[in-house]
């Protein structure tokens, strides 16, 4: 990532995006997944992670996290999310779908397990099969809906990321 | 000057001619002539010209009819716009007035606010309002809503506190915490919530008659809440999972969380510090 996608692309993005979410969740009355957090996968898919990148991934972060009142989580996951990654890239190959659908998956699982870990630890929760139902379905919900919008992104960005060197 | 005859007496003959033509009909025999000529140019001359006035004018009248029309239209919608202004004012002046007027025996001060955005997250209920510190607004203050029109319901505590607007958790957020009570029974126990649509009353005594339909109030002994302020109906009564020995108690509240759109700061300032 570079001074002018950072400018151009990213920080439109995520103000439309900001928009975005607002209206769909005020619309639908549920939540929309985490398109923070697809944003931040579209762009480690296709980006090496340099001192923009790692800018942009703390502002993702950072607003995802005021929404959920757990701005210090979402900052070290978007951070970590850089590092791991940093160190990974070349052992990583994302050119092809299955590997980045791969990639994507795993970071939402363990994004969505960490979070439903913290939240363990704040309820009185028990082993009744509803709680459990519950979470699940949280869970797939979390997914499926994440899921979209990266391969939104995934759609309507991937001309303007292939073509542009960084 | 030597006259031809035939020619004088062709002009005595057209003479005597329009004379008694004259005499006969009462109108000018060239008249007559030049008319019957001239007439289908006229008639043209006139028809086209009226129409052309007539399109013309019809043009202009419905063009100004047109931007008439227009500016009638966008007056419309000005005060359609301001009619849904008024209206919208007159709803929270009514909203505000009925709140007051149902909080009334409630000795805080109350600020008025309206809810800015519904962050929806999976695991915890937050809703961001447009006060914050220069408006006398604190961290753990509770935050109030009209229920039914009837009564006004706990919904949540401010949990940041910004200059221009501020964090509120909502009753069914898991860090949300309240000791409350029965109304019917009496019995106590500690309202929490789980992230789902209800919250929970935890360490309810197991020999507590509480039933669907209760209604659950603030006990007032955490400090935090003042006593007596409404919560919710209790929607299923079940046995601790968890700890057998108590009973535990799901909460509807009374209030629609995700469509609250204004709330009430109660100026309390908590009697304990954490």
């Amino acid at each position: 990532m570079n001074l002018k996608e950072f400018f151009f692309i990213g920080i439109p993005l995520v103000f439309l995006v900001l928009f975005l979410k607002g209206f769909l969740q005020s619309f639908f009355l549920a939540p929309v997944g985490n398109p923070f957090l697809s944003i931040a996968l579209i762009f480690l898919s296709y980006r090496n992670v340099n001192v923009w990148l790692w800018i942009y991934l703390l502002v993702l972060g950072f607003i995802s996290g005021i929404e959920t009142n757990q701005e210090i989580f979402n900052l070290g996951y978007f951070f970590l999310m850089g590092v791991v990654f940093y160190w990974f890239k070349g052992y990583l190959n994302l050119n092809n779908i299955r590997n980045k659908l791969f990639f994507w998956g795993i970071n939402l699982l363990v994004f969505f397990i960490i979070k439903l870990f913290l939240f363990l630890l704040t309820v009185p929760f028990s082993f009744t099969f509803s709680f459990w139902a519950h979470q699940i379905q949280e869970l797939f919900h979390f997914f499926v809906v994440t899921l979209v919008w990266i391969l939104g992104f995934e759609f309507f960005l991937k001309d303007l990321l292939i073509r542009k060197d960084e | 000057m030597k006259i031809n005859k035939l020619k004088l007496s062709i002009v005595l003959g057209l003479l005597s001619l329009f004379l008694s033509w004259y005499a006969v009909k009462k109108t000018y025999f060239f008249n007559e002539f030049l008319g019957f000529f001239l007439s289908p140019f006229w008639k043209g001359a006139t028809y086209s010209g009226e129409k052309s006035r007539g399109f013309l004018e019809n043009y202009l009248f419905l063009v100004n009819l047109k931007k008439e029309n227009e500016r009638l239209k966008e007056e419309i919608l000005l005060l359609k716009a301001q009619l849904a202004q008024y209206q919208e004012r007159e709803r929270v002046y009514l909203e505000l007035e009925k709140f007051y007027k149902i909080s009334s025996k409630l000795n805080y001060p109350k600020i008025a606010a309206r809810v800015i955005y519904k962050p929806f997250d999976y695991f915890s209920d937050l809703i961001f309002i447009d006060k914050g510190s220069k408006d006398g607004v604190m961290p753990q203050m509770p935050v109030l809503a009209i229920a039914g029109g009837e009564a006004v319901a706990l919904i949540g505590q401010v949990v940041e506190v910004y200059n221009h607007w501020s964090k509120v958790i909502l009753i069914n957020h898991p860090s949300f915490a309240a000791d409350v009570k029965v109304l019917r029974t009496g019995d106590r126990g500690i309202l929490r919530g789980r992230a789902e649509s209800h919250p929970f009353v935890y360490y309810l005594p197991s020999d507590a008659q509480v039933k669907s339909g209760d209604e659950v109030l603030t006990s007032g002994q955490d400090g935090l809440f003042p006593p007596g302020l409404l919560v919710g109906q209790i929607v299923n009564v079940y046995r601790d999972p968890a700890q057998s020995i108590f009973k535990m108690a799901e909460i509807a509240s009374l209030v629609d969380l995700y469509r609250v759109d204004m709330v009430f700061v109660l100026a309390k300032i908590p009697e304990i510090s954490f």
